[in-house]
Protein backbone atom coordinates (compact mmCIF):
# COMPACT_ATOMS: atom_id res chain seq x y z
CA UNK A 1 0.00 0.00 0.00
CA UNK A 2 2.63 2.35 0.99
CA UNK A 3 5.36 1.02 -1.09
CA UNK A 4 6.92 3.45 -3.76
CA UNK A 5 8.95 1.93 -6.04
CA UNK A 6 12.73 3.55 -6.84
CA UNK A 7 13.68 4.71 -10.07
CA UNK A 8 16.01 2.04 -11.74
CA UNK A 9 18.98 3.33 -12.33
CA UNK A 10 18.75 3.32 -16.62
CA UNK A 11 22.04 3.46 -18.97
CA UNK A 12 20.29 7.09 -20.03
CA UNK A 13 17.42 9.22 -19.81
CA UNK A 14 18.16 9.34 -23.77
CA UNK A 15 19.16 5.90 -24.23
CA UNK A 16 16.26 3.85 -22.90
CA UNK A 17 14.79 1.35 -25.39
CA UNK A 18 14.65 3.10 -29.30
CA UNK A 19 18.27 3.69 -29.14
CA UNK A 20 19.60 0.79 -27.41
CA UNK A 21 20.63 -0.98 -30.49
CA UNK A 22 22.38 1.86 -32.10
CA UNK A 23 24.10 2.23 -28.45
CA UNK A 24 25.51 -1.51 -29.36
CA UNK A 25 26.65 -0.03 -32.66
CA UNK A 26 28.19 2.98 -31.16
CA UNK A 27 30.15 1.40 -28.26
CA UNK A 28 31.35 -1.45 -30.94
CA UNK A 29 32.68 1.48 -33.30
CA UNK A 30 34.19 3.79 -30.53
CA UNK A 31 35.99 0.11 -29.38
CA UNK A 32 37.40 0.24 -32.61
CA UNK A 33 38.69 4.02 -32.29
CA UNK A 34 35.97 5.73 -33.61
CA UNK A 35 35.66 9.12 -31.69
CA UNK A 36 32.81 9.93 -33.84
CA UNK A 37 30.90 7.30 -32.63
CA UNK A 38 32.12 8.19 -28.90
CA UNK A 39 31.20 11.70 -29.26
CA UNK A 40 27.84 10.45 -29.85
CA UNK A 41 28.24 8.42 -26.88
CA UNK A 42 28.94 11.09 -24.65
CA UNK A 43 26.03 13.66 -26.14
CA UNK A 44 23.91 10.34 -25.14
CA UNK A 45 25.42 9.60 -21.39
CA UNK A 46 26.89 12.98 -19.74
CA UNK A 47 23.98 14.61 -19.25
CA UNK A 48 23.44 11.83 -16.71
CA UNK A 49 27.17 11.43 -15.39
CA UNK A 50 26.99 15.34 -15.15
CA UNK A 51 24.16 15.73 -12.86
CA UNK A 52 25.45 13.16 -10.37
CA UNK A 53 28.49 14.68 -10.14
CA UNK A 54 26.56 18.41 -9.86
CA UNK A 55 24.89 16.57 -6.45
CA UNK A 56 27.68 13.97 -5.03
CA UNK A 57 30.66 16.93 -5.23
CA UNK A 58 28.21 20.06 -4.74
CA UNK A 59 29.78 22.07 -7.30
CA UNK A 60 30.32 23.01 -10.62
CA UNK A 61 33.81 22.86 -11.70
CA UNK A 62 34.69 19.27 -9.56
CA UNK A 63 31.08 18.06 -11.91
CA UNK A 64 32.91 18.56 -14.80
CA UNK A 65 36.34 17.59 -13.93
CA UNK A 66 34.52 14.12 -12.92
CA UNK A 67 32.12 13.99 -16.05
CA UNK A 68 35.69 14.72 -18.02
CA UNK A 69 37.75 11.84 -15.86
CA UNK A 70 34.70 9.75 -16.46
CA UNK A 71 34.56 9.81 -20.21
CA UNK A 72 38.39 9.69 -20.15
CA UNK A 73 38.25 6.45 -18.43
CA UNK A 74 35.52 5.36 -20.50
CA UNK A 75 37.41 5.83 -23.53
CA UNK A 76 40.62 3.97 -22.48
CA UNK A 77 38.72 1.02 -21.08
CA UNK A 78 35.84 0.54 -23.52
CA UNK A 79 38.10 -2.47 -24.81
CA UNK A 80 36.78 -4.56 -21.85
CA UNK A 81 33.36 -3.67 -21.63
CA UNK A 82 31.25 -6.66 -22.84
CA UNK A 83 28.37 -5.96 -24.57
CA UNK A 84 26.08 -8.16 -23.36
CA UNK A 85 25.94 -5.40 -19.44
CA UNK A 86 24.48 -2.20 -20.26
CA UNK A 87 26.65 0.67 -21.22
CA UNK A 88 24.91 3.38 -19.49
CA UNK A 89 24.98 1.57 -16.39
CA UNK A 90 29.05 0.53 -16.90
CA UNK A 91 29.25 4.60 -17.19
CA UNK A 92 27.25 5.51 -14.72
CA UNK A 93 29.20 3.11 -12.44
CA UNK A 94 32.39 4.49 -13.46
CA UNK A 95 31.28 7.76 -12.70
CA UNK A 96 30.02 7.24 -9.59
CA UNK A 97 33.65 5.91 -8.30
CA UNK A 98 35.21 9.40 -10.10
CA UNK A 99 33.26 11.32 -8.05
CA UNK A 100 33.62 9.09 -4.66
CA UNK A 101 37.61 9.15 -5.47
CA UNK A 102 37.64 12.62 -5.75
CA UNK A 103 35.32 13.33 -2.70
CA UNK A 104 37.78 11.01 -0.50
CA UNK A 105 41.02 12.46 -1.78
CA UNK A 106 39.75 16.25 -1.05
CA UNK A 107 39.39 16.60 2.57
CA UNK A 108 39.54 20.37 2.97
CA UNK A 109 36.32 20.60 0.35
CA UNK A 110 34.48 23.96 0.12
CA UNK A 111 30.93 24.46 1.60
CA UNK A 112 28.70 23.03 -0.96
CA UNK A 113 27.48 25.85 -3.62
CA UNK A 114 24.84 26.59 -6.11
CA UNK A 115 26.04 28.01 -9.19
CA UNK A 116 23.92 28.92 -12.48
CA UNK A 117 24.47 24.70 -13.70
CA UNK A 118 23.06 23.58 -10.40
CA UNK A 119 20.17 25.51 -10.77
CA UNK A 120 19.12 23.19 -13.94
CA UNK A 121 18.64 20.66 -11.79
CA UNK A 122 16.03 22.49 -10.06
CA UNK A 123 14.47 24.34 -13.25
CA UNK A 124 14.47 21.39 -15.36
CA UNK A 125 13.08 18.35 -13.62
CA UNK A 126 10.53 16.52 -15.35
CA UNK A 127 7.92 17.18 -12.11
CA UNK A 128 5.07 19.47 -11.52
CA UNK A 129 6.42 19.97 -8.12
CA UNK A 130 6.96 23.69 -7.23
CA UNK A 131 9.88 25.77 -8.15
CA UNK A 132 10.08 27.01 -4.12
CA UNK A 133 9.72 23.20 -3.23
CA UNK A 134 12.71 21.79 -5.35
CA UNK A 135 14.82 25.10 -4.47
CA UNK A 136 14.39 23.93 -0.70
CA UNK A 137 15.14 20.46 -1.84
CA UNK A 138 18.80 20.77 -3.45
CA UNK A 139 18.94 23.36 -0.41
CA UNK A 140 18.29 20.60 2.23
CA UNK A 141 20.77 17.96 -0.02
CA UNK A 142 23.52 21.08 0.04
CA UNK A 143 23.60 21.42 4.24
CA UNK A 144 23.78 17.83 4.68
CA UNK A 145 27.52 16.21 5.61
CA UNK A 146 29.11 14.99 2.49
CA UNK A 147 28.57 11.00 3.45
CA UNK A 148 25.22 11.82 4.51
CA UNK A 149 24.70 13.03 0.60
CA UNK A 150 26.30 10.59 -1.21
CA UNK A 151 24.63 7.78 0.48
CA UNK A 152 21.12 9.97 0.28
CA UNK A 153 21.77 10.89 -3.45
CA UNK A 154 23.04 7.17 -4.51
CA UNK A 155 19.93 5.43 -3.21
CA UNK A 156 17.05 7.99 -3.45
CA UNK A 157 17.63 9.61 -6.49
CA UNK A 158 19.74 7.31 -8.67
CA UNK A 159 18.16 4.05 -6.82
CA UNK A 160 21.12 2.18 -5.97
CA UNK A 161 20.21 -1.10 -4.40
CA UNK A 162 21.62 -1.16 -0.55
CA UNK A 163 23.72 -4.34 -1.56
CA UNK A 164 25.48 -2.52 -4.44
CA UNK A 165 26.23 1.16 -1.73
CA UNK A 166 27.19 -1.26 0.57
CA UNK A 167 30.19 -2.63 -1.82
CA UNK A 168 30.82 1.15 -3.02
CA UNK A 169 30.97 2.73 0.35
CA UNK A 170 32.40 0.09 2.32
CA UNK A 171 29.29 0.47 4.71
CA UNK A 172 26.86 -2.26 5.87
CA UNK A 173 23.57 -2.39 4.59
CA UNK A 174 22.22 -2.29 8.01
CA UNK A 175 24.19 1.31 8.75
CA UNK A 176 23.43 2.12 5.26
CA UNK A 177 19.01 1.65 5.93
CA UNK A 178 19.80 3.84 9.41
CA UNK A 179 21.94 6.56 7.43
CA UNK A 180 18.96 6.95 4.22
CA UNK A 181 16.46 6.95 7.82
CA UNK A 182 17.89 9.20 9.80
CA UNK A 183 18.78 11.75 6.59
CA UNK A 184 15.25 11.29 5.31
CA UNK A 185 14.17 12.90 8.70
CA UNK A 186 16.75 15.48 8.60
CA UNK A 187 15.75 16.68 5.43
CA UNK A 188 11.85 16.63 6.16
CA UNK A 189 12.96 18.86 8.94
CA UNK A 190 15.14 21.10 7.00
CA UNK A 191 11.72 21.16 4.63
CA UNK A 192 9.51 22.11 7.27
CA UNK A 193 10.84 24.79 8.98
CA UNK A 194 13.74 25.97 6.62
CA UNK A 195 15.27 28.36 9.36
CA UNK B 1 -3.82 3.34 27.99
CA UNK B 2 -0.49 3.20 27.08
CA UNK B 3 -0.38 3.32 22.69
CA UNK B 4 2.88 1.34 21.66
CA UNK B 5 3.61 3.16 18.25
CA UNK B 6 5.84 1.84 15.93
CA UNK B 7 9.40 2.83 16.09
CA UNK B 8 10.66 5.19 12.74
CA UNK B 9 13.07 2.74 11.38
CA UNK B 10 9.64 0.38 11.22
CA UNK B 11 7.80 3.20 9.23
CA UNK B 12 10.32 3.88 6.90
CA UNK B 13 10.57 0.04 6.26
CA UNK B 14 6.41 0.10 5.57
CA UNK B 15 6.74 3.04 3.05
CA UNK B 16 10.18 1.44 1.32
CA UNK B 17 7.45 -1.45 1.13
CA UNK B 18 10.42 -3.57 2.95
CA UNK B 19 8.66 -4.98 5.86
CA UNK B 20 6.78 -7.90 4.08
CA UNK B 21 4.46 -10.03 5.51
CA UNK B 22 4.98 -8.10 8.63
CA UNK B 23 3.16 -4.87 6.99
CA UNK B 24 -0.62 -5.55 8.40
CA UNK B 25 -0.05 -4.66 11.42
CA UNK B 26 1.91 -1.55 11.35
CA UNK B 27 -0.75 -0.28 8.33
CA UNK B 28 -3.37 -1.20 10.94
CA UNK B 29 -1.96 0.99 13.03
CA UNK B 30 -1.11 4.14 10.94
CA UNK B 31 -4.50 3.79 9.42
CA UNK B 32 -5.74 4.33 13.29
CA UNK B 33 -3.10 6.98 14.44
CA UNK B 34 -2.74 10.25 13.14
CA UNK B 35 0.43 10.92 14.18
CA UNK B 36 2.48 7.61 12.74
CA UNK B 37 -0.17 8.33 9.65
CA UNK B 38 1.50 12.17 9.33
CA UNK B 39 4.98 10.61 9.83
CA UNK B 40 4.30 7.80 6.73
CA UNK B 41 3.00 11.18 4.41
CA UNK B 42 6.04 13.03 5.26
CA UNK B 43 8.18 10.54 3.99
CA UNK B 44 5.93 9.27 0.76
CA UNK B 45 6.24 13.05 0.14
CA UNK B 46 9.94 13.22 0.52
CA UNK B 47 9.96 9.97 -1.89
CA UNK B 48 7.79 11.55 -4.57
CA UNK B 49 9.96 14.99 -4.35
CA UNK B 50 13.25 12.72 -5.13
CA UNK B 51 11.44 11.07 -7.68
CA UNK B 52 10.62 13.90 -9.30
CA UNK B 53 14.21 15.48 -9.33
CA UNK B 54 16.18 15.68 -12.80
CA UNK B 55 18.56 13.39 -13.12
CA UNK B 56 20.06 15.11 -16.86
CA UNK B 57 22.24 17.83 -17.70
CA UNK B 58 23.93 19.05 -20.35
CA UNK B 59 27.43 19.75 -19.41
CA UNK B 60 29.57 22.46 -20.16
CA UNK B 61 30.94 22.24 -23.79
CA UNK B 62 34.28 23.16 -22.48
CA UNK B 63 34.40 19.37 -20.91
CA UNK B 64 33.68 17.82 -24.58
CA UNK B 65 36.33 20.61 -25.91
CA UNK B 66 39.14 18.88 -22.53
CA UNK B 67 37.96 15.09 -23.35
CA UNK B 68 38.98 15.78 -26.86
CA UNK B 69 42.20 17.03 -25.93
CA UNK B 70 42.89 14.38 -23.96
CA UNK B 71 41.59 11.84 -26.04
CA UNK B 72 42.88 13.08 -29.18
CA UNK B 73 39.83 13.76 -30.84
CA UNK B 74 39.66 17.08 -31.83
CA UNK B 75 39.84 16.21 -35.55
CA UNK B 76 36.63 14.46 -36.02
CA UNK B 77 33.46 14.86 -33.84
CA UNK B 78 31.55 18.05 -33.51
CA UNK B 79 31.01 19.08 -29.62
CA UNK B 80 28.14 17.54 -28.61
CA UNK B 81 25.16 19.75 -27.51
CA UNK B 82 22.15 20.08 -25.71
CA UNK B 83 19.17 19.41 -27.76
CA UNK B 84 17.04 21.59 -26.20
CA UNK B 85 19.44 24.44 -27.09
CA UNK B 86 19.09 23.48 -30.46
CA UNK B 87 16.31 23.31 -30.94
CA UNK B 88 16.31 27.10 -29.79
CA UNK B 89 19.07 27.94 -32.48
CA UNK B 90 16.88 25.89 -34.76
CA UNK B 91 13.97 28.03 -33.98
CA UNK B 92 15.58 31.20 -33.88
CA UNK B 93 18.27 31.42 -35.91
CA UNK B 94 20.77 32.20 -33.19
CA UNK B 95 24.47 31.50 -33.67
CA UNK B 96 25.82 28.30 -32.23
CA UNK B 97 27.88 30.33 -29.68
CA UNK B 98 27.18 29.65 -25.76
CA UNK B 99 28.14 31.16 -22.42
CA UNK B 100 28.30 28.37 -19.88
CA UNK B 101 27.61 30.59 -17.58
CA UNK B 102 24.03 31.20 -18.97
CA UNK B 103 23.20 28.07 -20.27
CA UNK B 104 20.96 27.29 -17.20
CA UNK B 105 18.27 29.89 -18.19
CA UNK B 106 18.37 29.19 -22.08
CA UNK B 107 15.91 26.37 -22.31
CA UNK B 108 13.36 27.56 -20.55
CA UNK B 109 13.31 31.36 -22.17
CA UNK B 110 13.40 29.09 -25.92
CA UNK B 111 9.60 27.67 -24.01
CA UNK B 112 8.77 31.03 -24.25
CA UNK B 113 10.03 32.15 -27.67
CA UNK B 114 7.02 29.77 -28.67
CA UNK B 115 4.83 32.03 -28.26
CA UNK B 116 6.32 35.17 -29.17
CA UNK B 117 4.81 36.50 -32.60
CA UNK B 118 7.56 37.30 -35.01
CA UNK B 119 9.88 36.79 -32.62
CA UNK B 120 12.71 36.57 -35.54
CA UNK B 121 16.42 36.41 -34.17
CA UNK B 122 16.80 35.98 -30.58
CA UNK B 123 20.39 35.67 -29.56
CA UNK B 124 20.56 34.76 -25.95
CA UNK B 125 24.60 34.87 -25.16
CA UNK B 126 27.23 37.39 -25.47
CA UNK B 127 30.59 36.80 -26.18
CA UNK B 128 32.67 34.77 -23.93
CA UNK B 129 36.33 35.91 -23.34
CA UNK B 130 36.99 34.00 -20.57
CA UNK B 131 39.24 30.88 -20.90
CA UNK B 132 38.48 27.46 -20.79
CA UNK B 133 39.36 26.57 -17.28
CA UNK B 134 36.55 29.57 -15.99
CA UNK B 135 33.98 28.26 -18.26
CA UNK B 136 34.23 24.95 -16.85
CA UNK B 137 33.64 25.81 -13.64
CA UNK B 138 30.27 26.99 -14.85
CA UNK B 139 30.35 30.19 -13.52
CA UNK B 140 30.82 31.89 -10.03
CA UNK B 141 29.36 30.15 -7.58
CA UNK B 142 25.86 31.95 -5.74
CA UNK B 143 24.67 30.73 -2.43
CA UNK B 144 21.40 29.22 -2.84
CA UNK B 145 19.46 31.43 -0.67
CA UNK B 146 20.27 34.61 -3.04
CA UNK B 147 19.13 32.99 -5.76
CA UNK B 148 15.77 32.32 -3.59
CA UNK B 149 15.84 35.18 -2.32
CA UNK B 150 16.05 36.91 -5.58
CA UNK B 151 13.67 35.16 -7.66
CA UNK B 152 11.13 35.52 -4.95
CA UNK B 153 12.01 39.36 -4.93
CA UNK B 154 11.40 39.26 -8.90
CA UNK B 155 8.59 37.94 -8.45
CA UNK B 156 7.17 40.45 -6.10
CA UNK B 157 8.37 43.40 -8.05
CA UNK B 158 5.95 41.49 -11.25
CA UNK B 159 2.65 41.90 -9.18
CA UNK B 160 1.65 44.40 -12.31
CA UNK B 161 1.82 41.99 -15.24
CA UNK B 162 0.62 39.36 -12.32
CA UNK B 163 -2.98 41.37 -12.04
CA UNK B 164 -4.00 40.79 -15.98
CA UNK B 165 -2.57 37.01 -15.74
CA UNK B 166 -5.07 37.05 -12.62
CA UNK B 167 -8.33 38.45 -14.78
CA UNK B 168 -7.49 36.20 -17.66
CA UNK B 169 -7.46 33.24 -14.92
CA UNK B 170 -10.66 34.94 -13.42
CA UNK B 171 -12.10 34.74 -16.58
CA UNK B 172 -11.46 31.21 -17.39
CA UNK B 173 -13.05 30.51 -14.07
CA UNK B 174 -15.94 32.49 -14.51
CA UNK B 175 -16.46 31.02 -17.86
CA UNK B 176 -15.42 27.76 -17.27
CA UNK B 177 -18.54 25.83 -18.10
CA UNK B 178 -18.59 27.72 -21.90
CA UNK B 179 -14.54 27.22 -22.15
CA UNK B 180 -13.42 23.62 -23.18
CA UNK B 181 -11.43 21.78 -20.54
CA UNK B 182 -8.37 21.25 -22.50
CA UNK B 183 -8.11 24.69 -23.76
CA UNK B 184 -8.25 26.01 -20.36
CA UNK B 185 -5.37 23.79 -19.06
CA UNK B 186 -3.49 24.46 -22.58
CA UNK B 187 -4.17 28.43 -21.24
CA UNK B 188 -2.63 27.38 -17.54
CA UNK B 189 0.26 25.54 -18.91
CA UNK B 190 0.93 28.46 -21.28
CA UNK B 191 0.86 31.18 -18.11
CA UNK B 192 3.20 28.89 -16.26
CA UNK B 193 5.78 28.65 -18.92
CA UNK B 194 5.85 31.99 -19.28
CA UNK B 195 5.62 33.44 -15.61
CA UNK B 196 8.60 30.82 -15.09
CA UNK B 197 10.90 31.91 -17.96
CA UNK B 198 10.24 35.29 -16.99
CA UNK B 199 11.05 35.00 -13.49
CA UNK B 200 14.03 32.91 -14.18
CA UNK B 201 15.50 35.63 -16.97
CA UNK B 202 14.93 38.28 -14.16
CA UNK B 203 17.20 36.14 -11.54
CA UNK B 204 19.64 35.61 -14.59
CA UNK B 205 19.85 39.32 -14.59
CA UNK B 206 20.03 39.70 -11.03
CA UNK B 207 23.16 38.05 -10.80
CA UNK B 208 24.41 39.71 -13.70
CA UNK B 209 22.74 42.95 -13.63
CA UNK B 210 25.66 44.66 -16.64
CA UNK B 211 24.46 42.25 -19.20
CA UNK B 212 21.97 44.32 -21.62
CA UNK B 213 21.30 41.36 -23.86
CA UNK B 214 20.22 39.72 -20.84
CA UNK B 215 17.95 43.11 -19.73
CA UNK B 216 16.30 43.42 -23.25
CA UNK B 217 15.27 39.01 -22.89
CA UNK B 218 13.60 39.88 -19.30
CA UNK B 219 11.77 43.01 -20.96
CA UNK B 220 10.98 40.90 -23.83
CA UNK B 221 9.41 37.81 -21.79
CA UNK B 222 7.61 40.17 -19.36
CA UNK B 223 5.75 41.72 -22.97
CA UNK B 224 5.58 38.19 -24.50
CA UNK B 225 3.71 37.03 -21.32
CA UNK B 226 1.75 40.20 -21.35
CA UNK B 227 0.70 39.94 -24.93
CA UNK B 228 -0.42 36.31 -24.48
CA UNK B 229 -2.53 36.96 -21.24
CA UNK B 230 -4.08 39.83 -23.83
CA UNK B 231 -4.45 38.53 -27.13
CA UNK B 232 -6.20 34.83 -25.19
CA UNK B 233 -8.69 37.48 -22.98
CA UNK B 234 -9.34 39.12 -26.32
CA UNK B 235 -9.90 35.40 -27.89
CA UNK B 236 -11.78 33.81 -25.32
CA UNK B 237 -14.23 37.46 -25.17
CA UNK B 238 -14.63 36.27 -29.13
CA UNK B 239 -15.60 32.62 -27.54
Amino acid sequence: MYALRLPVVEASEDTSGRNAVDVEALVRRAGAGDHGAFASLYKLHSPRVYALSLRLCGDANDAAEVTQDTFVSVWQRLSTFRQESDFGTWVHRIAVNSALERLRSDRRRQAYVTSAPMLELVSFADSDARLDERLDLEQALGRLPQLARTVFVLREIEGYPYAELSGLLDMTEVALRAQVYRTRKAIIQMLEHPS
Amino acid sequence: MTIHHPTEQTLHQLVDGDLGNDSAATEAHVSRCPQCAAEVRSIERLRRTMAAASRSIVPPPAVWTAIQSQIGASAHAPPPASASIEGAAATTGAPRRRSVRKSWWRPLIAASVVFAAGAGVVYLGKPDRRSSATIASGGPAVPISVVRDSMLRVAALSDADDVIVERLRSTIARERHYIPADIAADVEIQLRSLTTAMVVTQAALASDPNNVQLEAMVDRTRRQRVEYVSSTLALLADY
